[in-house]
């Protein structure tokens, strides 16, 4: 079965997938996103790429001309940054997981939300379809992992075991087992049947943060926070090949069944490119620019869409290899390179900046611009997703609301509102940073200064 | 001013785990929380060693250099600390330290995220020092009393050592010459570049 959908796959892809002209640098990059890229996908088809951010949002994008990419749609309905997210087999339907908890199947072509799966107490921060695309799993920061019936749209299982973190889960080649890691270092094997344990099949001291199912049912490849990169021998419980030992966590993992390659991006930057065939490294990059969150592979195998800390989706060609440089203007991003700030514009740029902007344009970020935000009423910002709380709010913003609301935090000024619990409780920061975002909103604001 | 330093010398953790329980009860840290945990290494296997880990109080701090609100800073001994307040509870700094050091409460209201709660080296936070509040928010503050970590101290075998850089280096030199073998000061190179490892 497994054999005919790969073979499916690669016939699919050689009709579809163009004849790539030379990429220039930054040419292929996916920009739209307002924050760091957590989480990517590709189709199975190989034409589409799904990505998921600190923004709220989930993007899918068209990538069957990967010189010319281009954004489908925007999905911006979680209350929460975008953790996971995972395209069914059908290319028509996909999953995103949140902070707020939350899962969503999405409906790519009709461009809605056709399911929402709440369960989980706390963060989603993975996903996997079964082979079959009738089943999902999340995996969450609450400890478990739940199996969700894609079809009937209810939740069948509720896995318990882990003494920590869940941080990844992917199902068997044969969608028989789940498999499921975390931050109590331990790989443990489930039966989709009725959601038992079968048993802990591999004990790492360090916890483990990424999983992938390899072709053939018989490894899984594993990321630690150690820096381990392995592959692990399911039925013996033994490394068969330790691929990497870096100073940094592994953060994320790719895997092409089709085109026999496999990927681990670190916190170190460092991606490294394996041959599955033999475990031979086919290519090392060597990013400079922070951790590489995200990893898939293009449809063609021969190029990775990589998510860091940059609002940019990066494309880079590994085979044959390319030279990677990275988006030019804002990014990459530092966000402690501020010097020379004023103690008011210090405080915005390192603190509020990630989610917000000052000029008309709120550039996709996870909060509503501030542009001309004095005297606004709370809540009323067109295009803009409130929460209720907010809409429901009769406060005008000003100089003393928006003190109250880094005094007190916004969940005590406005209950339910999904603006993150944050307070500034230097009185001589808060107030400068009130006077200067005055300044910056009221007196035609600087477009570049976003 | 000295710089801070923790050094875990695997050849002498027996894994008791007095270490973690210290630190819980000095900072009464909410369930689910650990900020010091024992992790096994080759469990059962030739060459197990169990080590003591919290943060590190890295020189390079990988937590600071993701965290998108600015919440964490280094005090003059080069302490990392963060304010709860500014944290969102995004959970980068989790992901992106090599010792698994920042912890996530599972208790709380839903739709915080929570708050991250991590080692201070017994040294609070940026509240007043030996307050209340500090207390209840970062734990005790035993640097400002003229202390050192209570994890350190607690240790029987004295694998845990905590202190002055310079002189934590200096112990385990001597140690590792008067046992004739050594290299188990386990992530010292990795959490302090440059200082020999």
């Amino acid at each position: 079965m497994r054999i005919v959908q790969v073979i499916g796959v690669m016939l699919i892809a050689t009709l579809v997938l163009p004849a790539q002209a030379e990429i220039k640098p930054g040419q292929g990059d996916l920009k739209g996103h307002g924050g760091p890229v957590k989480s990517v996908a590709t189709s199975p088809d190989g034409i589409a790429i799904v990505s998921g951010s600190f923004d709220y949002s989930m993007m899918y994008w068209d990538v069957a001309d990967a010189a010319k990419p281009a954004l489908r749609k925007r999905f911006a309905d979680h209350d929460g940054a975008v953790n996971a997210v995972a395209v069914l087999p059908d290319g028509r339907l996909a999953v995103t997981g949140s902070d707020d908890g939350i899962v969503r199947l999405l409906d790519l072509q009709a461009g809605n939300v056709a399911h929402v799966f709440n369960g989980h107490d706390l963060k989603v921060v993975d996903l996997a379809v079964s082979p079959d695309g009738r089943l999902l799993a999340s995996a969450s920061w609450d400890r478990t992992v739940r199996v969700w019936s894609l079809a009937e749209k209810r939740l069948l299982h509720v896995l318990k075991g882990h003494r920590n973190t869940v941080n990844a889960v992917v199902f068997s080649t044969d969608g028989q087992f789940i498999y499921s890691t975390g931050t109590d270092a331990t790989i443990r094997k489930w039966r989709v049947e009725d959601g038992s344990e079968e048993r802990v099949i591999y004990r790492n001291g360090w916890g483990i943060n990424v999983l992938a199912a390899l072709p053939g049912g018989r490894e899984l490849a594993f990321g630690a926070l150690n820096g381990t990169a392995a592959v692990l021998d399911i039925e013996s419980g033994e490394i068969a090949h330790q691929l990497a030992q870096r100073d940094r966590p592994i953060l994320s993992v790719a895997v092409s069944p089709e085109h026999k390659v496999l990927a681990f991006g670190g916190g170190d930057g460092i991606v490294s490119v394996y041959d599955m065939s033999d475990w031979t490294p086919v290519k090392l990059l060597d990013n400079p620019y922070g951790p590489i969150w995200a990893l898939t592979f293009s449809g063609d195998g021969d190029t990775l869409y990589l998510g860091g800390l940059d609002d940019t989706v990066h494309y880079w060609q590994f085979r044959p290899g390319r030279d990677f440089e990275p988006a030019r203007g804002k990014f990459p991003r530092r966000f402690q390179a501020d010097e020379g700030l004023s103690v008011g514009e210090r405080q915005f740029a390192r603190k509020c900046s990630v989610c917000h902007t000052l000029s008309p344009d709120d550039a996709n970020r996870a909060g509503p611009t501030l542009y001309g935000v004095f005297g606004r009423k709370a809540g009323t910002l067109p295009g803009y997703a409130y929460s209720k709380a907010l809409l429901d709010s009769d406060i005008v913003w000003n100089a003393d609301t928006i003190g109250k609301l880094f005094e007190k935090g916004p969940q005590h000024l406005v209950p339910g509102t999904k603006m993150p619990l944050q307070k500034m409780s230097n009185t001589e920061e808060r107030d400068a940073m009130i006077v200067w975002l005055k300044e910056q909103t009221q007196s035609s604001p600087d477009e570049a200064k976003k | 001013m000295a710089r801070m330093k923790f050094l875990c010398d695997a050849e002498r953790c027996i894994e008791c785990n007095a270490c973690v329980t210290a630190c819980k009860n000095e900072h009464e840290v909410p369930w689910g929380v650990n900020r010091r945990r024992v992790v096994t290494i080759n469990d059962g296997k030739p060459g197990e060693r169990s080590i003591s880990v919290a943060c590190m109080h890295c020189s390079d701090a990988p937590c600071m250099a993701v965290c998108p609100v600015d919440c964490f800073y280094q005090s003059a001994e080069g302490v990392v600390l963060h304010n709860k307040d500014l944290c969102i509870g995004c959970g980068y700094c989790f992901y992106a330290c090599p010792f698994g050091a920042p912890q996530f409460p599972q208790v709380g209201n839903f739709g915080s995220r929570g708050k991250m709660d991590k080692c201070t080296f017994c040294a609070g936070g940026p509240e007043e020092a030996n307050s209340d509040t500090e207390f209840k928010k970062y734990g005790r503050n035993r640097l400002a009393e003229g202390k050192l970590p209570l994890c350190a101290e607690m240790c029987a075998t004295k694998a845990l050592l905590a202190g002055d850089g310079d002189q934590v280096a200096n112990i385990y030199r001597e140690r590792v010459v008067g046992r004739g073998f050594g290299s188990g000061a386990w992530g010292w190179g990795k959490a302090y570049p440059g200082s020999g490892s």
